[in-house]
């Protein structure tokens, strides 16, 4: 999940130049090793009790967890999470006070799939991975990404706790046996070729991220639910959510801003999951990796070598980091603007509609004047003919109607052979999707083979349309207007 | 490589930057003029029998602008009587010419056209600005004063609101530009289509769904003449920063721009953050969040020789005013009884400005 922030380093052995070794730590007056934030000077134990404290305070701040909590890690192998799980096993060893009262267990979710590994690459992956997370002493479970293909659409009732067949967890970390485990794991199922042709149907490298972000997300909270875990925790940086922020708004995700970077995301009803590393700069969790040896494995994902302005989160990450050097603060004024974000009517999470696919609340009931109904209304009179129909048109152009959405499955149906309407799975239209979809994941969608996308968002696209034809049918008897 | 019309099926000229579409020259004009129509519709910015001030710089947008708003005024009847204003920052070797472009255009729309200067309103002209402040922070200044040029010329011509020509680019380097700073208060309003209809006058952009680049095309192929320069004062160098990524955004993902106006639209800001509260400036009646309103602030610095008042840290700014406040009391004791009469005295041409101060003052009822 974490890159390895080469600019963190060379900074961190460009220090002489720096003028650090010439400072003092301005807690004790030892020589200083590390400027964390923008100037404050620490020694190397007080770097760590800094470190250590703001971990444990941005658990202590939000309230989430209570005592005896269990608390899944999703755990990469890069950097961030890589210090995020040593933090953790810091604040459980700890004999001193103030102890962290959770459960820990680590989960590993080999995204091989993407970046096209071969099954001996994605085993050999495993294992590295299956060594340093025994070495926790910590549970620790493994799964591949396209299990995510395989998730029913979400109940309103989470009980479904069977038991998933490719699923492999290992709960006595002493057991020595896994190599073989790991051989049979998740490589190579029916669910990879199509996962691979899910991706390699997405037109742009941001739709593609997009997606497998949206996957792993999924995978995480569904195995969660499995292991019953309620609480996942990610190791997103603070930079990392700051240049999120900025990618979210030229998505068109302004909406699920506050989500998308809140300390516990509560989006998923029973799994929440949790951002402990949000108040650390990459630069300094970087910097903690680097002077107390906490090991991490570089792993290519999408983005690797693709370029500054191969997608919207390059591009967008390139730009916050550049910045950033310039100006110091930009990254914690961004995260700061970001805190003061909302939801708009988010009283009541439960009445919400939510969006099938990334769960954020739907954005899409703008009045109208409104860029929603301003694109429509652009799509609509730049492809259908005669402008002298535009006037009743534009006006039946509400930001729910299917008028002008038939544009996408223009775009969809016209790129194959029409097999769209030949595929023997249940086929979803267009219009029903973008329904059920935010506004973001409309764009993303737009990107992709509809017929391709994974069960769950398509079973529950159809669910919510079901649902709502059955209200159109009862309507007239209901008392209250709920949604 | 004939490429055919989408929607009349004639070869097509030119590829939507918006929606992506190939459409010949008059299927384009229709579309451009139609959208401009509906969001005019769709956000009810105008009534029948308003007066309306179009900003014009002599730039695209406000060409673009003036020409279509007298083109749909007439086609649609909005019944709107329109006059051009324009404001002249006093920057030799741009502004001036940009307002030949001006007079040019009123002569060809027969719009009445009234230019306000900085000079007239504020005894300074950019020029001379420039040459106190230096090259940097002298876009503070221009932005500050244009804004309140504006409202006054508004107020002179008697318009009930003013359009200007913001197109989608601007407003979307707009909400990335506050994001950056951390400006939430502005971040909230800055997607609003009107903005001020409660405070001074109000003001709309119908060009806020439209992309720049369309506008370039539709001044390119109607022929619209209009003047291109960059002002020849630096550019700000953080809005290029916001700009550059938008452009680099709209490579990756020609919709990331409406895409980023639906994002500001859908941001709320929690109700427990801080506002600041409009209110009016003590000196001259202008909208203001502070008891002096910045173009006062920075008028002040000007006059009294510390240009660098209006610009940098908050609390130096007021440490600062409080300082040359008390230092005018201690100097002129008979004319210190109110801030005003400070300004006047020490204001190289007092009959302007007594002009200018006369004009605000119309906003307070």
């Amino acid at each position: 999940m974490c890159q390895v922030d080469e600019e963190g380093i060379s900074l961190l052995e460009k220090k002489p130049s720096f003028g650090a070794s010439s400072r003092d730590c301005m807690k004790c007056g030892d020589r200083a090793v590390v400027i964390a934030r923008i100037k404050d000077a620490f020694c190397r134990s007080c770097f760590l009790t800094y470190f250590v404290h703001r971990f444990r305070a941005t658990f202590g701040k939000a309230k989430v967890i209570r005592d005896g909590d269990k608390v899944l890690l999703a755990f990469s192998g890069g950097q961030c999470s890589s210090a995020m799980v040593s933090l953790v096993k810091r604040g459980l060893d700890q004999s001193t006070h103030k102890k962290l009262r959770f459960t820990p267990a680590l989960i590993y979710i080999d995204e091989g799939v993407v970046t096209g590994q071969s099954k001996e690459e994605r085993a050999t992956t495993c294992q590295k991975i299956s060594d340093i997370m025994k070495e926790t002493g910590f549970p620790w479970y493994i799964a591949s990404l396209e299990e995510a293909l395989e998730i029913p659409a979400q109940n309103s009732s989470p009980d479904t706790c069977q038991a998933g067949s490719s699923f492999h967890s290992n709960q006595d970390p002493n057991t020595d046996e896994l190599a073989g485990k790991l051989e049979g794991l998740c490589l190579e199922t029916e669910h990879t070729q199509r996962c691979r042709d899910l991706l390699a149907s997405a037109k742009s490298l941001t739709a593609k991220q997009d997606l497998v972000s949206n996957l792993r997300n999924r995978l995480l909270v569904h195995k969660a639910r499995q292991l019953g875990y309620h609480k996942v925790a990610v190791g997103d940086s603070g930079t990392r959510l700051s240049s999120g922020i900025l990618a979210n708004l030229a998505k068109g995700r302004g909406a699920s801003i506050p989500v998308a970077m809140a300390f516990a995301d509560d989006r998923w009803s029973d799994v929440t999951i949790l951002r402990p590393m949000r108040e650390f700069t990459t630069k300094e969790i970087v910097m903690y990796n680097a002077l107390f040896n906490v090991d991490s494995l570089f792993q290519p994902t999408l983005a690797t070598m693709a370029g500054d302005y191969a997608s919207i989160d390059t591009l967008t990450e390139t730009f916050i980091n550049e910045l950033q050097t310039n100006f110091p603060s930009t990254v914690s004024t961004v995260f700061r603007t970001g805190e003061k974000m909302c939801t708009a009517g988010s009283d009541d999470p439960d009445a919400v509609r939510r969006c099938s696919m990334c769960k954020s609340a739907l954005d899409t009931s703008v009045g109208i004047s409104s860029a929603l109904s301003a694109t429509r209304f652009s799509l609509h009179i730049s492809r259908k003919e005669g402008s002298s129909t535009n006037e009743n048109s534009c006006k039946a152009t509400k930001p729910d109607d299917a008028t002008c959405t038939d544009s996408s499955s223009e775009q969809c149906c016209g790129q194959g052979d029409g097999s769209c309407h030949s595929n023997q799975m249940k086929s979803v239209s267009a219009e029903s999707l973008s329904k059920t979809l935010c506004y973001g994941c409309q764009v993303t969608v737009r990107d992709m083979d509809l017929n391709l996308l994974p069960s769950y968002i398509v079973e529950e696209s159809a669910k919510i349309e079901r649902r709502s034809r059955m209200r159109d049918e009862i309507k007239d008897f209901l008392l209250c207007e709920e949604s | 490589m004939p490429v055919s019309c989408r929607l009349c099926g004639g070869s097509a000229i030119l590829k939507r930057p918006k929606t992506g579409d190939a459409l010949c020259k008059d299927c384009f004009f229709s579309a451009f003029e139609a959208e401009i129509h509906q969001t005019i519709l769709d956000a009810e910015l105008f009534k029948k029998g308003e007066r309306v001030a179009v900003g014009a710089s002599g730039g695209k947008d406000s060409t673009v602008l003036a020409y279509i708003m007298k083109l749909l005024n007439e086609r649609h009847d909005y019944g709107l009587d329109i006059v051009l204003l324009s404001v002249d920052e006093g920057i030799t070797g741009y502004r001036d010419d940009s307002l030949e472009t001006v007079k040019r255009n009123q002569m060809q729309y027969d719009l009445p056209l009234k230019i306000v200067s900085y000079e007239e309103l504020y005894g300074w002209t950019m020029d001379a600005i420039v040459k106190q402040i230096g090259l940097k922070s002298n876009c503070t200044f221009c932005g500050v004063f244009r804004r309140q040029a504006l409202d006054r010329g508004a107020l002179l011509v008697k318009a009930d609101k003013i359009v200007t020509g913001h197109n989608a680019d601007d407003i979307a380097e707009t909400v990335i530009m506050n994001v950056l700073r951390g400006d939430v208060a502005r971040l909230r309003r800055c997607t609003a289509i009107t903005t001020g209809a409660d405070g001074a006058l109000p003001r709309c952009k119908p060009f806020k769904y439209t992309y720049e680049k369309e506008i370039v095309m539709y001044a390119y192929f109607k022929k619209l003449d209009y003047f291109s320069t960059e002002c020849i004062y630096s550019p700000n160098a953080y809005r290029g920063h916001a700009r550059t990524y938008l452009k680099d955004l709209e490579k990756i993902r020609p919709s990331s721009i409406i895409d980023i106006i639906h994002s500001g639209e859908s941001l709320s800001i929690k109700k427990d953050v801080k506002m600041p509260t409009q209110g009016t400036c003590t000196r001259c009646g202008y909208i203001s969040s502070r008891p002096l309103c910045k173009a006062c602030v920075l008028l002040e610095g000007l006059n009294k020789g510390l240009p660098k008042l209006g610009i940098g840290k908050e609390h130096k700014e007021r440490k600062k005013l409080a300082l040359l406040q008390a230092q005018s009391f201690n100097q002129t004791i008979e004319p210190a009884t109110s801030a005003n009469v400070t300004t006047e005295s020490s204001t190289p041409s007092s009959s302007s400005i007594a002009g200018a101060n006369t004009v605000p003052q119309r906003i307070d009822f």
